[in-house]
C-alpha cells in the first residue's frame, strides 16, 4: 500500500523536477547569453539594455529558489551535520524524520511570511520602472519556492519514517 | 522560552538540520516574540537580496566552475604547471600547490579541488618518489588554496553578506594568497632536498604540447585577473564574461563536454546556488533582527572586559575562527558570523578589509583542522585512507598555514599595501 503509494509521490515529484529542470536550463541560457551581450555592449558601443541588470537579478532570484527546490528534494542543503553519524542505524531514520517534518513547518511560516508580503506588495501595486511589471509577480517565487519546499520536506519525512518503521532501506 | 528555542535549535542543527531552516526559525521566532515584527519583513530582506551589487556573479561563477571541474582542464592544469615550474627543486609539489590554488580559484569550492585535481596529483607525486605522507597531506591541503584569488566564490559571497567591496578584497588577498603559495612551496623544496628528490625538467617539445593543449583556457584566469584590478570589468561583468567563454569553448570548441550533459550541470550548480540563496536570505534577515536589537553591541561590551588591543582580540578571533571554520563550511560560516564579527572588528580599529582577508584565511585552514574539518573527510571518502591517517599526514601543513595566517593577521599592511596602489571600486 505504503510502497504504491510513494511510487505514486516518486512519479510527481519526478516529474515536477523535471518540470523545474527546464526552467533552470532556459534561465541559465538567457542569462549567459544576455550578460555576455551586455558587457559586449558596453565596452564596444557604451550602451546597453536599461532592463537587462534589473532582469538578471529576478531570474537568478528565480534560479535560486527552484534550485533551492530541487535540493530539498534530494537532501542536498547545507548543513552541519557531526553528531548524526555517531546514531545507531536503528534510530536513525525517525532522528531525519522529525528534522524533516520540523522543516517542513518552518518552510511553510516562510511560505506565510513570503503570502502576506507580495499581498502587501500587490497592494502598493509597485512597478519595476525597466521590466513595466508589478514586482508583487517578479516576487512571486519567494512563497511560491517556500510551499514547494515545505510539501518535499513534509514528504521525504513522512517516507523517512516510513523506513525506520518498516526497515525499509532493504528495498 | 528562549533558552530552550535555541537549545533545541542548536541540536538540531548539530544534528543535520538544513542551516537556512535553523536560522529561518531563529529569525522567525526573534521577530515574533523578541520584536513584535511582522515574519513577511525577512521576506522583504530575502528579496532586498536580488539587488546587492554582486548578485548576479554568484550562479554565473559557479556554473563556469561546474563545468571547468567535469572537463578534462584539471589534466591540462596539471601538464601546463608541470612545464612551467616543474624543474624547480621540489618542483612537482609545487605544481600540486599552484595547480590546486588556481583550480580552487575558479571553481570556489575546496571539495571540488581534492576530488577532481587530487586523483591526479596523488598518483603524480607518489611517482615522482615523494613520500606518502608528505604527498596526502598536499592533496588534503589542496582544497584550502587559492581561495583569495579571483573570481573565488568565498570571497565574494563575504563582500555580500558584510558590504565591503569584492574589488578591494580581490586586491588585498592578493599578496597573503601568494604568502600562503610561497610558504607551502619552501617546505615541498625542503622536503625534495631531504629525500633528494630530483625534479624533471620538460622538455621544450612537451612544454609546447601541454600550452597548445590549454592554450583556450590559459586567458581565462588572466583576463578575470587584468579585467578586474584594472577596474575593466566589474564583478558581475567578469562573471557573465567567465560563464560564456568557459561555455563555449568547453562545449563547442574543445568538446570535452558534450551539449547533453549541460543541463544536469546546470541543475547541480544552481542547486548549490540555490542552496546559499536561501541561507543568505534567512541570515539577512535575523541579522536584521540582531542588529535592531544591538547584540554586536552587546558582545562587544562583553569583549571590551577581556580583551585591551587589538592585538589580544585579533588572537582570540583567530582561535574562534578556527574552531567555526572545522565545524562549518565556509558559506555558511560567512553567512552566519560575518555579521556579528564586523561591527566588533571595527570597534577594535580592525580595517574592514583586512578583517575579510582574516576571516577568509582562517576559514579556509578550518577545512583541514582535526577533528572535524571537511577537507579530511572528503579526502578520506576520496583516497579511500582512514580519517586519522590524514589528520596526522596534514599536521605539518596545518602548521604552515597557520604560520601564514599569524603573518596575515598581525601585519595588515601585507593586505592593504596593495590597495594604495591600485585603484578599484
Amino acid at each position: 500500500m505504503m510502497a504504491k503509494m510513494r511510487k505514486i509521490v516518486d512519479d510527481i515529484n519526478n516529474f515536477l523536477e523535471w518540470i523545474e529542470s527546464f526552467f533552470i536550463v532556459l534561465f541559465i541560457i538567457v542569462m549567459l547569453f544576455l550578460s555576455f551581450l551586455q558587457v559586449v555592449l558596453r565596452l564596444i558601443f557604451h550602451i546597453g539594455f536599461v532592463w537587462a541588470d534589473d532582469l538578471l537579478r529576478h531570474i537568478v532570484l528565480w534560479v535560486g529558489f527552484i534550485g533551492a527546490s530541487i535540493a530539498t528534494k534530494k537532501n542536498k542543503h547545507i548543513n552541519i551535520d557531526i553528531f548524526s553519524r555517531t546514531l545507531p542505524l536503528k534510530i536513525k531514520p525517525f532522528f531525519e524524520s522529525i528534522l524533516l517534518i520540523f522543516s517542513s513547518f518552518i518552510s511553510f511560516l516562510l511560505f506565510l511570511a513570503g503570502v502576506s508580503f507580495t499581498k502587501m506588495e500587490r497592494e502598493f501595486m509597485e512597478m519595476s520602472v525597466t521590466l513595466k511589471l508589478p514586482l508583487w509577480i517578479l516576487m512571486l517565487i519567494i512563497p511560491i519556492g517556500f510551499l514547494s519546499m515545505s510539501i518535499r520536506f513534509f514528504v521525504n519525512g513522512i517516507f523517512k519514517l516510513w523506513e525506520g518503521m518498516t526497515g525499509g532501506d532493504k528495498r | 522560552m528562549t533558552l530552550i528555542v535555541v537549545v533545541l535549535l542548536v541540536l538540531f542543527l548539530l544534528f543535520g538540520a538544513p542551516l537556512f531552516i535553523v536560522v529561518g526559525s531563529a529569525a522567525l521566532y526573534s521577530f515574533k516574540f523578541g520584536a513584535g515584527l511582522e515574519p513577511a519583513i525577512i521576506v522583504q530582506e530575502i528579496y532586498k537580496l536580488a539587488s546587492a551589487p554582486v548578485f548576479v556573479a554568484l550562479p554565473l561563477f559557479t556554473f563556469a566552475g561546474y563545468i571547468l571541474a567535469e572537463s578534462r582542464a584539471p589534466q591540462r592544469l596539471v601538464n601546463i604547471s608541470n612545464a612551467l615550474v616543474g624543474w624547480l627543486p621540489g618542483g612537482f609539489g609545487i605544481v600540486a600547490i599552484v595547480a590546486s590554488s588556481i583550480f580552487t580559484a575558479l571553481t570556489g569550492a575546496s571539495g571540488v579541488t581534492i576530488i577532481a585535481l587530487g586523483g591526479l596529483l596523488l598518483p603524480a607525486l607518489l611517482s615522482a618518489k615523494y613520500p606518502e605522507d608528505f604527498s596526502l597531506g598536499l592533496v588534503t591541503t589542496a582544497g584550502s588554496l587559492g581561495i583569495l584569488f579571483p573570481p573565488s566564490l568565498p570571497v565574494i559571497i563575504y563582500g555580500l553578506v558584510s558590504g565591503v567591496s569584492v574589488d578591494k578584497l580581490f586586491v588585498a588577498g592578493l599578496i597573503p594568497g601568494i604568502l600562503v603559495i610561497v610558504i607551502l612551496s619552501s617546505y615541498s623544496i625542503y622536503i625534495s632536498f631531504i629525500k633528494g628528490i630530483k625534479s624533471e625538467a620538460v622538455s621544450f617539445k612537451d612544454f609546447l604540447k601541454a600550452l597548445r593543449e590549454i592554450i583556450w583556457e590559459a586567458p581565462l584566469p588572466f583576463l578575470i585577473v587584468i579585467g578586474i584590478y584594472t577596474g575593466l570589468f566589474t564583478i558581475n561583468e567578469a562573471a557573465a564574461v567567465t560563464a560564456f567563454y568557459v561555455f563555449v569553448v568547453e562545449v563547442f570548441i574543445i568538446r570535452d563536454i558534450h551539449l547533453k550533459k549541460i543541463p544536469n550541470i546546470a541543475k547541480e550548480s544552481m542547486t548549490m546556488i540555490g542552496s546559499i540563496i536561501v541561507i543568505l536570505g534567512v541570515a539577512l534577515g535575523f541579522a536584521n533582527f540582531l542588529v535592531d536589537q544591538q547584540v554586536p553591541m552587546m558582545i562587544m561590551n562583553f569583549l571590551k572586559k577581556f580583551f585591551h588591543s587589538k592585538y589580544s582580540f585579533l588572537l582570540a578571533l583567530n582561535i574562534f575562527l578556527l574552531i567555526v571554520g572545522c565545524t562549518m563550511d565556509i558559506f555558511s560560516a560567512t553567512m552566519v558570523v560575518v555579521p556579528l564579527i564586523a561591527p566588533i572588528g571595527n570597534y577594535f580599529g580592525v580595517d574592514p578589509v583586512h578583517l575579510g582577508i582574516i576571516f577568509l584565511v582562517n576559514l579556509s585552514i578550518g577545512y583541514i583542522t582535526p577533528p572535524v574539518g571537511t577537507s579530511l573527510f572528503i579526502a578520506s571518502f576520496r583516497f579511500n585512507e582512514p580519517v586519522i591517517k590524514l589528520y596526522i599526514v596534514s599536521i605539518p601543513w596545518l602548521l604552515l598555514l597557520l604560520l601564514s595566517l599569524l603573518i596575515i593577521t598581525y601585519y595588515p599592511d601585507l593586505s592593504l599595501f596593495l590597495l594604495k596602489y591600485i585603484q578599484v571600486r
